[in-house]
């Protein structure tokens, strides 16, 4: 915010050159004048963005709240409220494992743990190639299949640790070190 | 009124009273660490539970409204046993160090753990947060003092306004941080040090106060903030004649609590080396007298600086200039004579200092700094409300509905009012802000007019013409206290929104709006707090040099 | 659109329907296109076209059949005899079955495991329910307002406009309806509070963050028949005097959203919604808001946070939400289950709904029916049913041959009901007694090779991980609750942490700020109470002393 300019802060032209040349501002732009620019889309800016660029850089939440006029700590605290938000990129493919109840008490966490052994790769994290984000879930609403694994955006029922670790292999296109 | 009863006791308070502050305002002390009289209830600490007759549960009394014939028991075997639990479990994500901690003596949940009985947890000792900042030369921030009542958060959005920090992350590893956690001085903060005011632990400690005793062992030292005209109150904690650290007291009428840097932490002159702390006179001058050096102690700075003087004593001093003014008057008359007075010191200095002119020299030739940005104020209120002086008392402000602030970089200038002002836009005020610059307050203004500089005046008149075009004047008012109305009213004839807009960039439908605003005392949102005395709200003009010192109607 | 135009529009869609031959009807919702019926759409499209009689055949697609487990489904209806469901399909069978249905033939016998194999409709899973708030969902077409228009569609807000707001609150009231998200506060009392709340400005919000672990009713409804809960919403706002309404929904329920969003626009383009609706002086406006993960939104005060773009933290309550809700105005919030429930109560009149259920809890509920059971899936049924008939007969009872230990309502924010109070009637009260909630419908069924203490300390890791932080037994009182289960569950635990276990849950229950906390200690205390000797089988005492006897 430009409140007390100093060395620090960035203006709102700042932040914006810092994105210019990226297309996918365009996508958060669009909201922001869908909403009017009102402070209170901000969770709405805040998701289309994450959808955008897979995750918020310091420059996108920046930008964010200079369109909005949300000052910058309450922006940066909704963000870290809501796990839907990361900041970091997330890895080139994502397999996300549910824990809801109807998953956990069908063994998901076993799931879970294979694979977290086999890639290497604590839950929520992203493998060090940058190859496999391994995200877990509350609950995808799919109980009736459960347990339930979403690999890049396709929903697997009735998964078991063995055809997890196949498809994220096929997914990634590598077999897991731990299994060479 | 209604009248309710907090423990055996009937007790009188107005509707919309919570239960914490009937109580409080009657003597009866209800444990708490996240209320403060100056900010919204919370409800985080739990501590403040009360039990209601007819209700099944203890509620919290910060946030509970009185009801007439409302029965509350704020002590009780139940809500012993609750508290304790409660402050068992603060204290297994609390280091319970007393012995060797700055705030022994001054901390809240310490008290709490004294009342209730709380040597140690009964859990296992487990922190969620360890951090340890100092990242800026005012305060050190401490998190595993913290018990996340978000004061500080609270007070620097809701009284402040600068928002420089948030609770962020969730859960038990919420912790209080600047936007990803950059340095304060790269944040919103603005160092007034509110933060650390309200902190209820050590979790936010001055960097001055940093070992430097335990609380009781410091005095307290109160007097006026000399650095604005908002004149604050400042409780300064001192030790041996030391200042230690300076905080604010409830009962300071301009501020309460609240403070700016300059007044929170600029005092370390009063007990810097290089301050001049006795008089000195001219080498020359010393020689041509036959003065001698006093064995003065001079500052590592002072003593190049000072290489062209001679410390002298008091007497000596005094003599010396009484002789030379006496000479002075004796040769050239007491005209020959003048003197300037400063705002920088108190108003019995400055009535002696002219006495000092009048009676023993016997001139008129007495003159103040405030010349320079008063005296348009002076005459122009005088002329207008009969007084040169502010119209109301500084607390007005949060109830105000309407603000119209211009030719003030209040944030920056008397940041203490922009306080108040914060406060009243956060609780509904509309803020009309006419400025050329963006300012701090353009944040915080429902109505900003850019107006281009030197232009603000035909702002002002077409203000004053909307006003009187559209019958949103007050008739009566004018009719009954004011001389030569008419001659006024045919002088901003001529000055629409539209010749506003051309000579000031402002568009004339942002005017209309403005005017309309200030005239009708239109709020943002909420109920004004005169609804029920007048059908308008109540607004102010605020304005400081930008306008005083204007010298030109171009 | 007027009134009156609203029948002819339904006759258009019907003469259409009944103009063909057939209609395949396969269901899309995310479970089972999840299990494949996106290669069943395929295959059923391409058999269409191959064969000479495809043209006269109708293809569409629906909501929630039900049964989940058993997906991808295909139900075919015809005009002249009733419907055939096909289970297990997959793109092959579409053409087999396309083939069957189009010569007129009975299904073809095929081997009992294999894909497509026809699903008896009057196996108890199905006979045992009553579907009012599904009544639609598995028949039409989501995304189609003409095929629910076709169904009795906003009949329902017909006859509620030509009503005065106050008797349609005193409608819902007289229905005895009840809060579907879990508390089960009387819906009719709440639209009268806001109603009568003081304030121009009034808002409506339909809770679809359904949070809880186990639970996909909400999600189901939404997309399955989002009209009803749209339709449903604007009765309640004519009913409670607002003018805007917010959906809001998990960002995890993508399709759920995009079927609002199309159900939004299509009946604001039919004059159903926006200004003047149905041509009368009510005007309303819908938007949707995103979830963006986070558990506690679901609690009203967090969700109202949430839609005004805070963290989602809840407040205390009074004021209640009627009084001041979404910025500073009356605020209706009910979850979505419950609107979907109201245009089946305007139709057919508070005493058909009054005369289903028990004497507190009335009408129907609906449960995601889960865990180790041999059918699951999404379940309507009348309130006062018992748990052993949902079990055994919609469940099919426990499956690969185990025995039931409990069933786990409510979430995270209820309990676990153990084999001897199979009998119990399902409604708010009874399960109450039992220490578990009614919830928002979660109903996890465990076998006997569940442990108990690891079932509380998997429920209290996701409070942990979902507690907002503002007060301080939720915040820490969890992770200490965690703490000890994880002791107890690694054997290191003694009787002493038992003890404190107790108090602490008692302190949470009794000290926290919002539901989320209140009720988090609840799957720990339930268990306790069921399940205690499985604690005692843990301590470290105890297995040291069973060492001890067996060296």
């Amino acid at each position: 915010m430009l409140i007390h300019s100093r060395a620090g802060a960035v203006s709102a032209q700042q932040a914006k050159a810092a994105l210019a040349a990226d297309p996918r501002l365009k996508l958060v732009e669009r909201a922001i004048k869908k909403f009017d620019a009102r402070g209170d889309a901000l969770l709405e800016v805040l998701s289309t963005a994450q959808e955008a660029f897979g995750y918020l850089s310091q420059d996108l939440m920046r930008y964010i709240s200079l369109a909005l006029h949300v000052p910058l700590a309450r922006v940066y605290g909704v963000a870290t409220f809501y796990h839907l938000f990361t900041f970091k990129p997330a890895g080139e493919h994502t397999c996300i494992v549910c824990l809801g109840t109807a998953c956990y008490v069908k063994g998901a966490a076993d799931i879970v743990s294979t694979l977290e052994g086999a890639y290497r790769v604590k839950a929520g994290q992203t493998t060090a190639d940058g190859k496999l984000s391994l995200l877990v879930a509350r609950c995808l609403g799919s109980c009736g299949l459960a347990p339930v694994a979403v690999m890049d955006g396709g929903v697997v029922g009735k998964e078991t640790p063995g055809d997890a670790i196949g498809r994220v292999a096929t997914l990634i296109g590598a077999i897991p070190e731990a299994q060479r | 009124m209604i009248t309710l009863t907090i423990d055996g006791q009937p007790i009188s308070v107005t509707p919309g009273t919570t239960a914490m502050d009937a109580a409080l305002a009657n003597g009866i002390d209800i444990p708490r660490l996240c209320h403060h009289p100056d900010l919204k209830p919370s409800g985080g600490c739990r501590l403040c539970l009360v039990e209601v007759d007819g209700r099944p549960n203890p509620i919290p009394s910060c946030g509970l409204a009185c009801e007439p014939g409302m029965v509350i028991r704020s002590q009780s075997d139940q809500l012993t046993a609750l508290r304790r639990d409660t402050i068992d479990l603060f204290v297994s994500d609390h280091p319970l160090d007393c012995v060797t901690c700055d705030k022994a003596g001054a901390c809240a949940l310490q008290k709490y753990a004294y009342d209730y009985g709380i040597t140690e947890t009964s859990h296992d000792f487990k922190l969620g947060r360890t951090l340890y900042q100092n990242d800026n030369p005012f305060f050190i921030r401490d998190h595993q003092y913290c018990i996340l009542c978000a004061k500080c958060v609270r007070v620097c959005d809701e009284v402040i306004g600068a928002h420089a920090i948030e609770i962020v992350d969730r859960g038990f590893g919420s912790h209080v941080a600047t936007p990803f956690d950059v340095p304060m001085a790269d944040s919103n903060c603005v160092f007034c040090g509110s933060c650390v005011q309200v902190c209820p632990t050590a979790a936010l400690l001055p960097v001055s106060r940093l070992k430097q005793g335990r609380e009781w062992e410091l005095e307290h030292k109160k007097t006026i903030c000399g650095y604005c005209g908002v004149g604050c109150g400042i409780d300064y904690r001192t030790k041996g004649n030391h200042i230690v650290y300076a905080q604010g007291y409830p009962e300071a009428p301009a501020n309460g609590e609240f403070m700016c840097v300059k007044g929170r932490s600029g005092w370390d002159f009063a007990q810097h080396p290089d301050r001049l702390t006795h008089p000195l006179v001219r080498k020359d001058l010393a020689r041509e007298l036959g003065l001698s050096a006093e064995a003065w102690t001079l500052g590592p700075t002072q003593r190049a600086a000072l290489a062209d003087f001679v410390p002298v004593a008091w007497e000596t001093a005094l003599d010396l200039v009484a002789a030379k003014l006496a000479a002075a008057v004796k040769a050239a008359g007491p005209d020959a004579v003048a003197g300037l007075a400063s705002a920088r010191c108190v108003n019995e200095d400055n009535y002696l200092f002219q006495k000092l002119m009048r009676a023993a020299i016997g001139t008129n030739n007495i003159d103040h700094c405030a010349r320079l940005c008063h005296a348009s104020s002076v005459s122009g209120l005088g002329m207008a409300f009969g007084g040169g002086a502010m119209t109301n008392p500084i607390r007005d402000i949060r109830d105000a509905d309407c603000l119209f602030v211009t030719g003030s970089n209040t944030t920056e200038s008397h940041p203490v009012i922009s306080y108040e002002m914060v406060r009243a836009v956060k609780s509904g005020a509309s803020l009309i802000v006419v400025d050329p610059r963006q300012i701090p307050l353009t944040e915080h203004a429902t109505l900003w007019l850019q107006t281009r500089p030197g232009t603000d005046h035909f702002v002002f008149l077409a203000i004053a013409h909307v006003i009187l075009r559209e019958g949103w004047a007050d008739r009566d008012f004018i009719a009954g206290r004011t001389e030569g109305f008419d001659e006024f009213a045919a002088s901003v004839a001529p000055y629409t929104p539209e010749v506003a807009a051309l000579a000031s960039g402002v568009p004339a439908d942002k005017i209309v709006l403005a005017a309309r605003m200030y005239a009708l005392g239109e709020r943002a949102r909420g109920a004004s707090k005169y609804a029920a005395e007048s059908e308008r709200g109540h607004s102010g003009i605020f304005w400081a040099m930008g306008i005083t010192q204007r010298s030109e109607w171009d | 659109m007027k009134p009156e135009e609203l029948p002819i529009l339904a006759d258009k869609e019907k003469a259409l329907q009944a103009s063909k031959t057939c209609r395949l009807l396969y269901c899309s919702s995310t479970a089972c296109v999840a299990s494949g019926s996106g290669a069943v759409k395929d295959g059923l499209t391409r058999a269409l076209k191959d064969n000479p009689a495809g043209k006269a055949a109708a293809l569409a697609q629906t909501g929630c059949m039900g049964l989940c487990s058993h997906g991808p489904m295909v139900r075919v209806e015809h005009a002249d005899r009733p419907s055939t469901l096909y289970e297990y399909v997959n793109g092959e069978a579409a053409a087999r079955i396309v083939a069957d249905e189009l010569a007129g033939q009975a299904p073809a016998a095929i081997a009992p495991e294999s894909a497509g194999r026809v699903l008896p409709q009057d196996i108890p899973f199905f006979t045992r329910q009553t579907k009012v708030v599904l009544a639609r969902a598995g028949v039409i077409d989501p995304e189609r307002i003409e095929d629910y228009i076709a169904h009795d569609g906003y009949t329902a807000l017909t006859r509620a406009l030509g009503m005065t707001p106050e008797q349609v609150c005193d409608e819902i009231q007289r229905s005895g309806l009840r809060g579907r998200g879990g508390a089960g506060y009387p819906t009719g009392l709440k639209w009268q509070h806001v109603r009568s709340a003081a304030g121009d400005k009034k808002y409506v919000v339909a809770n679809g963050d359904e949070g809880d672990p186990g639970a996909y009713m909400d999600r189901t409804l939404m997309e399955a028949d989002p009209h009803s809960v749209l339709e449903g919403m604007i009765i309640a706002a004519y009913a409670v005097g607002a003018q805007q309404g917010f959906f809001y929904v998990r960002a995890e329920y993508p399709l759920a959203v995009k079927r609002l969003e199309r159900a939004i626009r299509m009946a604001t383009r039919q004059g159903l919604l926006g200004k003047n609706i149905l041509g009368s002086e009510f005007s309303f406006a819908v938007d949707i808001r995103i979830g963006a993960g986070a558990f506690v939104c679901g609690e009203e005060t967090a969700l109202m946070a949430s839609i005004e773009g805070q963290r989602g933290l809840p407040r205390m309550r009074p004021p209640y939400p009627a009084q001041s809700g979404l910025w500073g105005c009356p605020t209706l919030i009910n979850n979505v289950e419950t609107l979907g429930a109201i245009t089946a109560i305007v139709n057919k009149g508070a005493d058909w709904f009054h005369g289903i259920g028990t004497e507190k809890s009335k009408g129907t509920k609906i449960f995601a029916l889960t865990g180790k059971l041999n059918n699951t899936g999404l379940i309507e049924v009348p309130m006062g049913i018992t748990l052993r008939e949902i079990v055994y007969d919609i469940g099919g009872g426990v499956a690969a041959g185990r025995s039931f230990k409990a069933a786990q309502t409510g979430g995270p924010s209820g309990g676990c009901i153990p084999a001897e109070h199979l009998d119990t009637p399902v409604d708010y009260e009874s399960l109450k007694a039992l220490g578990s909630i009614m919830g928002s419908g979660g109903l996890v069924v465990m076998d006997d090779t569940s442990s108990m203490p690891a079932v509380a300390k998997f429920f209290m890791e996701f409070c942990v991980d979902e507690s907002c932080g503002k007060c301080v037994p939720c915040r820490v009182g969890t992770v200490q609750i965690q703490g000890i289960l994880q002791k107890v569950v690694d054997g290191k635990a003694v009787q002493a942490d038992i003890d404190r276990l107790e108090r602490l849950c008692v302190t949470v229950q009794r000290t926290s700020l919002c539901g989320l906390g209140q009720s988090a200690p609840n799957p720990v205390i339930s268990t306790l109470r069921y399940f205690r000797d499985e604690y005692e089988q843990m301590l470290g005492a105890a297995a040291s002393a069973r060492a001890e006897v067996s060296a």
